[in-house]
């Protein structure tokens, strides 16, 4: 009997001694495979101070990771991402470098407006009077072309966005129960693809748009990719044209139509091809690197 | 003959055991469960192939969306104009408004009835470009979001 109560005790000190042991080897940092080559990551993991004693709590992504989040903060071990506030991450292209950037940062909500100059020419047809030309009366005008050169009215490209929270990883990865998922694409704050992603080659030097319902995936449309260089980022213009109209209103002269004072502007409506000069539309970017999960 | 003492000692060997294999086997990665793949619940990417994976949705926000980033939580999830359509460049235009000035051209004849000749005045000229794409480059990709 004094036996079975001497191992019992045994036993009860024993047992949580071991739980907490068990428990304590989970969570570990590893500098694993999807560990980056460069970045600004520099502890491994954060220590939770809310659960057991060597706990480390962290998600699977690499440091130096550039994510979005539909949520209230960025995670733990991120941070926000202040360098691409305000605008379109656009990947680059093979080894153009990134953190160029184009256009002022929207504010929240902003529809950008952009503006175009404008030109025209009308050629007026003539018309003459039985009369001498010269002379006092300066009502009419002369025959020929005249220019038009003005400016347009602001407007939108119309082009939809979200405004999501992006935030920089900056801690080591803690790596989940299942591999992340091949044919992930993240954005990194870095110069090439951690270890076991690829740079992403359909999204090279273009805007990303969400997949619309229904639609066929990974499409490319629109203009050329961008191509930025060391001598600066790719600004995309783009132009408009059209047919103006010019309404004349007359000026009558007690004269009959006829030889030979001749060479005054005829009183109608004149058409001319309208063409504006090439504009941006002014939408902010910063070209980042942007890698797929292999 | 074994003594008490070691019998016991037997009997509590293999529970020690078990113990030991269950708390280590209680100790797995940091998140979610057994096939988590350890990213953080509430992650918006971008994935090639068309579909989420387990354990992610689709971003219904995104769908036919740009996506601006921002660093201050408060202005997540605003959205401005109306998505795109399947591989849609959309389009825009400007009016403008703008002046012609036709100068005089002077002739021997006082103001009558023949009014053939326009006027040499300022004329407003008004209207509206044609429609014209950004220009810009797109690729349209699934988003998800980590549930």
């Amino acid at each position: 009997m004094r036996e079975n109560v001497r191992y019992a005790g045994w036993l009860a000190v024993l047992l949580p001694l071991l739980a907490l042991a068990g428990c304590a080897a989970g969570s570990p940092v590893v500098p694993g495979s999807d560990g980056g080559t460069g970045g600004s990551a520099s502890d491994g993991g954060v220590m939770d101070a809310g659960s057991d004693a060597g706990t480390v709590v962290g998600d699977a992504l690499p440091p130096s990771a550039v994510s979005f989040f539909l949520g209230v903060g960025c995670p733990k071990g991120w941070v926000p991402f202040m360098t691409g506030d305000g605008r379109f991450l656009v990947p680059t292209v093979a080894t153009s470098p990134a953190g160029l950037t184009t256009g002022t940062p929207l504010a929240s909500g902003e529809d950008r407006q952009h503006v175009h100059g404008v030109s025209a020419t009308f050629n007026l047809g003539s018309t003459s009077y039985v009369g001498v030309s010269g002379g006092g009366n300066g009502g009419v005008t002369s025959a020929g072309n005249v220019g038009m050169m003005t400016m347009s009215d602001p407007a939108s490209t119309g082009l939809p966005y979200v405004q999501l929270l992006a935030c920089r990883k900056n801690t080591m990865p803690v790596p989940g129960s299942a591999p992340l998922p091949k044919g992930l694409q993240m954005f990194f704050d870095m110069a090439a693809c951690p270890t076991g992603w690829l740079q992403t080659s359909a999204t090279q030097g273009r805007f990303i748009v969400g997949l619309p319902q229904g639609a066929p995936q990974d499409v490319t449309f629109g203009g050329s990719a961008l191509s930025s260089t060391d001598a600066g980022p790719d600004v995309r213009t783009h132009t408009h044209t059209n047919t103006a109209t010019l309404n004349t209103t007359s000026h009558g002269i007690a004269l009959a139509s006829g030889c030979c004072g001749g060479g005054y502007g005829a009183n109608g409506t004149y058409m001319s091809t309208m063409d504006t000069a090439a504009a941006d539309t002014g939408l902010p970017t910063l070209q980042i690197l942007h890698c797929e999960k292999q | 003959m074994p003594s008490a003492r070691h019998r016991h000692l037997g009997r509590g060997l293999p529970l020690l055991a078990l113990l030991v294999l269950a708390g280590l086997a209680h100790a797995g990665p940091a998140q979610g469960g057994p096939t988590d793949d350890g990213v953080p619940s509430g992650t918006m990417a971008f994935f090639s192939g068309g579909a989420c994976p387990a354990g992610w949705a689709t971003a219904t926000v995104v769908q036919g969306r740009l996506v601006v980033a921002v660093a201050d939580p408060g202005n997540s999830g605003v959205t401005v104009g109306t998505p795109l359509g399947d591989q849609e460049d959309r389009q825009h235009q400007h009016t403008y408004t703008g002046k012609v000035t036709l100068g005089s051209d002077n002739i021997a004849g006082a103001d009558g009835s023949n009014d053939n000749g326009a006027a040499a005045q300022a004329y407003t000229v008004t209207g509206t470009t044609g429609m014209g794409s950004s220009s810009l480059p797109f690729v349209q990709v699934q988003p998800c979001v980590k549930m």
